[in-house]
């Protein structure tokens, strides 16, 4: 079953929720899509939480829409088999709002960079392609020993293949969308409990109007967290003492000597 | 998934939590959980056309805020994570990879002919032959690994049960108590701990092994500079083998996840909420 790791995260004023995301690389989230795909798995939301919280069954018991299901000690949120279309539609569009566009996008993106395969040499109208074009000179230089392997490689080559690995490439990338698309359609939630988690959030709790984010950005990798790094670290430029105090000071002049007025 | 009359091969293998600290940015500090295969020796143990269920039996040295469920499960998934990106990455270099191979091929004979039939050796300028073998372990990586690694069941991680290596990273943990200096000299003073007692207990040569591989992990290049070519004889290579490089050597990697550093002290954090 393809997983996401969400994060309760402490925010001073409130929970966010925070995910795991390489910011360098996408290829983590391009394999989970490919997999569902292909396997046809559901999506697991795993969301950390610092206590597993009963409200949700109370939450569930009432909802026409939620079931909740107890399994290896933690609470399983799924969806119940009928939903409303006009509930489904809405639910689908803020996952859509949010990660599902950003993955389409990711995959368009990564798809055009992945052309650059395509526009080679040995395109159509590439060097390749067109020496192909000058097919006939094999005729006339078949009696000519010397010219045996350009004669050779006007008849072997396929200058059509880099058009063909061009559709395999789109075909690759329109089978990710397509698990994206079945992923946020099949999607269960799991409560889990974390200790790092807890203690981070313990953290900003304690230091609401001092340091709080700077010490948990410190100490998060330390903790095994340490994706949460940048999510921290950008809260503290907002919120805290920031590095950013350099550009507050006074810039350096231009001359190193005031300019002599004219008197 | 799996069907009624697929073959279905049980594999286990054992992990441990080694006492560490990571230096990257973001897990800075951390302690590691060692996998003892890397993704390329574990589907090598899979027998062809099997499923496979995979089972990792997690060593962690016994301390008073042992790992959480939460955390288990994270480490279950960036274990996932390492496994599929390797299989992910091979198959992509082997949808260009394969294309070129099967047009190439076809050079090279030509070029062979070329070899007795030509006066002179002009030829030899042409690199076209090469592209012949473009990709060619990625292509040996994926039928001896990459293919068989996709056809999982169910993969877990779950508390190891032996007393025998419990023991030993009990041991190795108490060691590493003891321990003050720079991160990489701890690193070698464990492994050679381990090395010299693992005649007693055959579960320190698997750590020992572990050290070994963290302390490379800590000195090799990283991989966006193995893959970037950022010297000049690099540089030149790329330049005239153009498209041949273009397909990626794929790297095996290490099953190497950050996790809690389990020597720090939670309880200043968590008992002032509770007394």
């Amino acid at each position: 079953m393809a997983k996401i790791d969400l994060y309760k995260v402490w925010q001073k004023d409130g929970y966010t929720l925070v995910t795991h995301t390489d910011p360098i690389f996408f290829t983590d989230r391009l394999v989970r899509n490919q997999k569902i795909s292909r396997r046809r798995e559901s999506l697991e939301i795993i969301l950390n939480v610092e206590k597993i919280e009963n409200y949700l069954w109370e939450v569930a018991e009432n909802s026409p829409y939620l079931d909740v299901v107890e399994e290896d000690g933690s609470l399983k949120i799924a969806p119940r088999k009928k939903i409303s279309p006009e509930f489904e539609k809405n639910l689908l569009c803020a996952f859509r709002d949010t990660f599902f566009q950003e993955e389409n996008i990711t995959n368009q993106y990564l798809l055009y960079q992945d052309l650059f395969l395509y526009y080679g040499r040995y395109r159509f109208g590439g060097f390749y392609g067109i020496i192909h074009k000058l097919f006939p000179l094999v005729f006339i230089m078949r009696v000519v020993k010397g010219y045996q392997p350009m004669v050779w490689q006007m008849l072997i080559v396929d200058p059509y293949f880099l058009n063909k690995t061009k559709e395999k490439i789109i075909s690759w990338y329109e089978e990710i969308e397509e698990g994206a698309e079945y992923a946020f359609s099949n999607i269960t939630l799991v409560q889990k409990e974390n200790l790092a988690l807890k203690v981070l959030n313990n953290i900003v709790r304690k230091n609401k109007g001092k340091e709080g984010f700077n010490i948990a950005s410190k100490l998060c990798g330390r903790l095994g967290l340490g994706f949460l790094k940048d999510f921290y670290w950008v809260a503290t430029q907002a919120t805290e003492d920031t590095e950013w105090d350099i550009y507050k000071k006074p810039p350096v002049p231009f001359t190193l000597w005031p300019e002599r007025k004219s008197e | 998934m799996a069907v009624w009359s697929q073959k279905i091969v049980d594999v286990e293998v054992d992990g441990f939590v080694i006492p560490a600290s990571s230096s990257s940015w973001h897990d800075c500090g951390s302690w590691m959980v060692w996998v003892e295969l890397n993704p390329y020796r574990l589907g090598e143990k899979i027998p062809g056309n099997h499923f496979y269920n995979l089972k990792i039996n997690l060593y962690s040295p016994r301390v008073k805020y042992g790992l959480s469920p939460g955390e288990m499960e994270k480490i279950g998934i960036e274990i996932e994570k390492i496994i599929d990106t390797y299989v992910y990455n091979l198959e992509k270099a082997e949808l260009v990879g394969k294309a070129y191979r099967k047009m190439f091929t076809g050079t090279l004979i030509a070029y062979i002919i070329a070899l007795v039939t030509a006066y002179g050796w002009w030829f030899i300028w042409f690199r076209q032959p090469f592209h012949a073998f473009v990709g060619i372990d990625n292509w040996w990586k994926r039928l001896k690994a990459g293919k068989k690694l996709a056809n999982y069941h169910i993969r877990e991680v779950t508390p190891g049960k032996e007393e025998r290596k419990q023991q030993a990273i009990d041991e190795v943990y108490r060691y590493f108590k003891t321990l003050k200096g720079r991160y990489l000299e701890i690193c070698q003073r464990l492994r050679d701990y381990c090395k010299a007692k693992k005649l007693k207990n055959p579960a320190f040569e698997k750590i020992e092994n572990a050290y070994r591989q963290i302390i490379l992990s800590e000195i090799e290049d990283s991989f966006l500079v193995k893959m970037i070519a950022h010297t000049l004889p690099q540089k030149i290579v790329r330049f005239f083998l153009g498209d041949m490089v273009l397909i990626p050597k794929i790297p095996t990697p290490r099953i190497l996840v950050p996790v809690r550093d389990l020597d720090f002290d939670l309880s200043p954090y968590l008992e002032e909420e509770n007394g």
